[in-house]
């Protein structure tokens, strides 16, 4: 009964610190000391040293900086205007027209954007525009940048994916791997459910012609960051690079394309490097408080109660998972997809281990989950986003978006039935 | 506020800056490093420690950016009820949240310097195959979270001095 009391102080002292709005990181080193104290008798602050120490000094984080830094890089070449005009002459004449390339936008910004909400408001900032001027229905426009957004997840390098890496200790080049799949199946469901739509509501007879923009020389612009991406996945994928290696040869690539493009100068590149040292000192930050964190829940007991009870209730994977879904959906209400992947893994890992789960399969649910909560209301930063882009209230922006969420169960059961589609490509990769 | 207060305010978040910059430097340190470790492989040469080197720049990396970023309001936080309160109220929840942030910043600084203290005194040696001296890296860490302890206390203080309708809360995304 006494540790039931002692838990609960320490689930009180979480949500008080989180709630009141104390900084992530800041949060998450004060309630595992707390816990600490709580549930051992060890030295707390020798103990923090030494695990955040640990923590922060790994080689695996590396990664992390370096592909945040490929993104900025490229968030600041004329890749963003050319999206839209590169991307148009392929896919305007698909039912649904100019709909297709705020999906397909997403699709290749998410790629090299780490970040959801930097996808939903560069794709957003060209599109929105160009879609209202031909008249394409607002509700269109919004949900599918707001659904196609959150592809930054799943695609490839996904800075959150590194981060479930990094807190489970599970390969990220698999994970990467594992993410391509599932991401474009998305994509694909996304850009069905416009053809769909395009078809019944003959969308594309009306604006043939004022769809056209672009030309194949707008296409060809597009090509060195396509390659860039599949040259860093490809030698991840054929194990010629590790995780880490890949993501310096996305920065010299980067830096070669901005170069090119004539967009590098000494201005561009310290803003990127600045943003680039900035994003990740944040994410180390919530990731060094959330070691600690991981140590005391530890001590706790939390986590394998849980396992151990979640293991009594012989839930079906499905049952499992949909309740999963439905946790990190409601947890999405109040924290970032990031904070919400490495505050509950201490607790959610051992029970997902126990309960059969393939972990980089899980890490691929887990990123769907974690996009499905940045859709939904009343807090969810696409959404956020949106609204500041285009005016709408929430509950408009929040309807238009509920296609995208349907769609996005609809993935997540896909995922149930053929696990294979995110665990096929990492168990034939080259092991690098 | 007066004068004094001001330039102090203003020197700190150039020292802050300059934390920034160093932790840029590191960030390509690792950068090169990586590509080091690409070519040399490449040239089947083997440079022992590359992987630890890595290691550290990136602990070092992290924690001299901390306060800069906290200055640039980097770091996130859960604004949902922060951002519905009046300005009074506010302004209490920003001193509790700096206080939380200056004790547990304090404490980081304080607990890493006794860390790379013990490492110096017994001659820690890294189990890599660089081998180092351990406090040498680790001071770096204590730097960095030495300016971040500095910057929660500056903002603490800064808060406290200034009326409710002058805060400008230090928020990020969440």
């Amino acid at each position: 009964m006494e540790e039931l009391s002692l838990i609960l102080i320490f689930l009180f002292v979480l949500f008080l610190l989180l709630g009141s709005g104390v900084w992530i990181g800041m949060s998450l080193i004060g309630v595992a000391w707390i816990g600490m104290l709580l549930f051992t008798d060890r030295p707390v602050g020798d103990a923090m040293a030494t695990t955040i120490w640990g923590g922060a000094s790994s080689w695996t984080l590396t990664a992390l900086p370096l592909f945040i830094w490929m993104g900025e890089i490229l968030f600041r070449t004329k890749l963003s205007e050319n999206l839209f005009k590169g991307l148009s002459p392929i896919l305007w004449r698909l039912p649904g027209g100019l709909l297709h390339v705020n999906i397909a936008g997403c699709t290749v910004f998410a790629a090299i954007s780490g970040s959801s909400a930097a996808t939903v408001a560069t794709v957003g900032k060209m599109s929105i525009p160009e879609l209202r001027a031909r008249k394409y229905p607002e509700n269109m426009i919004i949900g599918t940048l707001a659904g196609a957004g959150t592809l930054g997840l799943l695609i490839p390098p996904s800075i959150t994916l590194i981060i479930y890496g990094i807190t489970v200790n599970e390969s990220i080049a698999q994970l990467f791997i594992a993410g391509i799949l599932p991401g474009i199946m998305l994509a694909l469901l996304f850009m069905g459910y416009v053809t769909i739509w395009g078809v019944v509501t003959k969308k594309r007879k009306i604006e043939n012609i004022a769809d056209q923009t672009g030309d194949m020389k707008d296409v060809v612009q597009l090509i060195p960051v396509v390659l860039l991406i599949v040259g860093v996945m490809g030698s991840i994928y054929l194990g010629l690079a590790t995780a880490t290696e890949a993501a310096v040869l996305g920065v010299i690539g980067a830096l070669v394309i901005s170069g090119l493009q004539g967009s590098l100068t000494r201005e561009t590149f310290m803003t990127a490097l600045m943003g680039a040292t900035r994003t990740s000192a944040m994410i180390a930050f919530i990731l060094a408080g959330s070691t600690f964190l991981s140590l005391t829940m530890g001590f706790t007991g939390l986590p394998r109660t849980l396992a151990e009870w979640i293991g009594e209730l012989s839930l079906s994977p499905w049952m499992l998972i949909f309740a999963l879904l439905a946790f990190y959906i409601v947890l999405g209400c109040f924290l970032d997809g990031i904070s919400s992947v490495v505050l509950t893994m201490a607790v959610i890992e051992p029970m997902a281990r126990n309960a059969g789960f393939d972990m980089i399969w899980f890490g691929i649910f887990l990123m769907v989950a974690v996009e499905m909560a940045q859709i939904t209301p009343p807090v969810g930063f696409n959404l956020f986003v949106l609204q500041d882009m285009t005016g709408k209230d929430m509950a408009f922006i929040a309807r238009a978006a509920a296609p995208m969420f349907l769609l996005m169960i609809v993935a997540v059961c896909v995922l149930l039935v053929f696990p294979e589609l995110a665990t096929y490509l990492p168990s034939v990769m080259m092991q690098g | 506020m007066k004068p004094f207060f001001v330039r102090l305010d203003q020197y700190l978040i150039r020292l802050y800056l300059i934390g920034g910059y160093l932790a840029a430097a590191c960030l390509v340190t690792i950068a090169i490093l990586v590509t080091v470790s690409i070519v040399s492989r490449l040239l089947s040469i083997y440079v022992p420690g590359l992987t630890e080197y890595s290691g550290y720049a990136m602990a070092a990396a992290s924690f001299f950016a901390l306060a800069y970023t906290f200055q640039s309001k980097g770091h996130i936080r859960v604004e949902v009820l922060v951002s519905r309160l009046g300005t009074m109220k506010r302004w209490y929840v920003e001193v509790w949240c700096l206080s939380v942030a200056s004790i547990v910043s304090v404490l980081l600084a304080a607990y890493l310097a006794k860390l790379a203290y013990w490492s110096w005194k017994f001659e820690e040696h890294s189990e890599g195959s660089d081998a180092i001296l351990l406090w040498k890296p680790q001071v770096l860490a204590v730097v960095g979270s030495v300016l971040l302890a500095i910057c929660c206390v500056h903002h603490l203080v800064k808060c406290l001095l200034s009326r409710p309708q002058e805060i400008e809360s230090i928020d990020g995304r969440a």
